[in-house]
């Protein structure tokens, strides 16, 4: 049916009127010599509405007639009828084929370029201009396999550039180099000293000799591992010292939490006021006023970013002082829990807890105190730079 | 008609659609909004409660209310409208 439908509008067609008596005997002529007609109505007793094609109006005037009816054509539809009227006016025809150029011509350009990935834009945007990625360039003159070598060519710190263009935009991703952890470079000879205070349990050495054993404890600093290889009738290596040194290292821990505390409270009321800003300055739309004593406010943009003002949006909501008590119970748990995450600050992950000891007290009846003790293995190595000059200066010192 | 009772003799043999072979109307109803019927031979009456239509078999008259005929063609006449009545009358 559609498709009918469609070649009738494109073929042109008529809304006609057909008046008479024998209106069902046109019909049956019409359609017995082929002619298409469709969507008969009848709007009274010698009257019917019909849509008929073109070629058929012209084939129907002998049966008109015959039957001694009376046609009228009401309205002509269709393209051919379209075209007729759109040749009346030109210019419309012409300015609409021009704004359609114009939008192919203007899309072929490039308008906006969004850098992502990288905390300073207006450099790389910058660099991009001088290599010829600006807005307002032809996407089809632009070489980006070129721009992206050139581009890390100049900027070492920079791992990975890509540039896609969707539309009139050009997507810029970057990834910055990282740094690497290490703190000591590769091949530079070291020591591995303790960086806390611990009794050691077990050191596994891969480089270098190892001066304490299990068993020892060890302060801050002391030399663990060392880097300097010394063995008679054989001339001194310098080398760096690779090992773990896991050791039983203990962390404290205090916390105080208050049984009664102060707290501000949101009652429920709260009110919305809408500002607008352009530039640096701000105006207030609603002519409500914030007459809250306490209040939270928490302001939000409602503007798109790339409007020339902002409008926020700000809640105001009034807040109430209340006093929170709290069980010696609760109060003691949340007192352990702070006081737990206090060392797991301190303490590196790989930490592994072998004992725990905990303590509660409440002080006065109004602070509970909580004490946590942690006995943990962990990794105390670090690595820790020779200085060849000083280890070559005692060396010589040691031989005069 | 000896040669009509042979036709219908195979069709039923075959089970070959006897609308088109015996030149009968064909008459569908899509609900109570659309019916079309194949086969026709012209239209008698046609007012928006009534339409009438010939047919091979007798004339069939359809009853309803702001009943349009949505296409007519040689062959097939399509009406739209609320139908409350598909009578045969022979």
């Amino acid at each position: 049916m559609f498709a009918i439908k469609l070649w009738n509008f494109l073929k042109g067609y008529a809304i006609i009127k057909v008046e008479g008596l024998g209106i069902e005997k046109f019909l049956n002529l019409i359609i017995t010599n082929n002619i298409y007609v469709w969507e008969v109505i009848r709007i009274s007793n010698t009257a019917i509405l019909a849509k008929i094609s073109l070629r058929g109006f012209k084939e129907i005037q002998p049966y008109v007639k015959i039957t001694k009816c009376r046609v009228n054509i009401l309205a002509k539809k269709g393209l051919p009828f379209l075209i007729l009227n759109l040749k009346k006016r030109k210019m419309l025809v012409l300015s609409a084929l021009v704004c359609l150029i114009l939008i192919y011509i203007f899309s072929t350009f490039i308008w906006t370029i969004e850098i992502r990935g990288i905390e300073n834009n207006n450099l790389i945007a910058k660099q991009l201009k001088e290599l010829g990625l600006k807005p307002g360039i032809s996407k089809y003159n632009l070489d980006i396999h070129k721009i992206e070598s050139q581009f890390l060519l100049n900027n070492n710190n920079i791992s990975w550039i890509g540039i896609n263009i969707k539309g009139t935009k050009a997507l810029v991703k970057i990834v910055e180099k990282t740094k690497t952890k290490n703190p000591v470079e590769e091949d530079l000879p070291c020591n591995i000293i303790a960086k806390k205070d611990g009794l050691i349990q077990k050191i596994t050495v891969l480089y270098g000799v190892a001066v304490k054993k299990p068993g020892d404890t060890v302060k801050a600093g002391d030399l663990i591992i060392s880097g300097i290889i010394e063995k008679p009738n054989l001339e001194t290596r310098f080398v760096k010292a690779k090992g773990e040194v896991i050791a039983r290292t203990w962390y404290e821990s205090y916390a105080d939490i208050p049984l009664e505390k102060k707290e501000f409270v949101r009652t429920g009321n709260y009110l919305v006021v809408y500002n607008i800003s352009i530039g640096n300055n701000n105006i207030s739309i609603s002519s409500k006023k914030n007459n809250f004593k306490h209040y939270d406010k928490i302001s939000k943009v409602i503007t798109n970013k790339y409007l020339p003002f902002v409008i926020y949006k700000d809640f105001y909501y009034e807040t109430k002082q209340q006093i929170i008590k709290l069980t010696e119970n609760e109060a003691e748990n949340s007192a352990l829990q702070l006081a737990m995450e206090n060392i797991n600050n301190f303490m590196s992950k790989e930490a592994e807890i072998i004992n725990k000891k905990e303590n509660v007290i409440i002080l006065d009846g109004k602070i509970a105190r909580a004490n946590i003790i942690l006995e943990v293995l962990e990794n105390i190595g670090i690595e820790e730079k020779i200085n060849y000059n000083e280890e070559v200066n005692i060396d010589q010192r040691n031989n005069n | 008609m000896k040669s009509e009772s042979i036709k219908e003799g195979i069709l039923n043999i075959v089970d070959f659609p006897k609308d088109v072979l015996l030149n009968l109307p064909r008459i569908t109803l899509i609900g109570r909004i659309q019916v079309s019927i194949e086969n026709h031979k012209g239209i008698i009456e046609y007012v928006p409660e009534r339409i009438r239509i010939n047919t091979s078999i007798g004339i069939i008259r359809i009853k309803g209310k702001k009943m349009i005929i949505n296409s007519i063609m040689t062959e097939v006449i399509v009406i739209n409208g609320e139908i409350e009545v598909v009578e045969i009358l022979v």
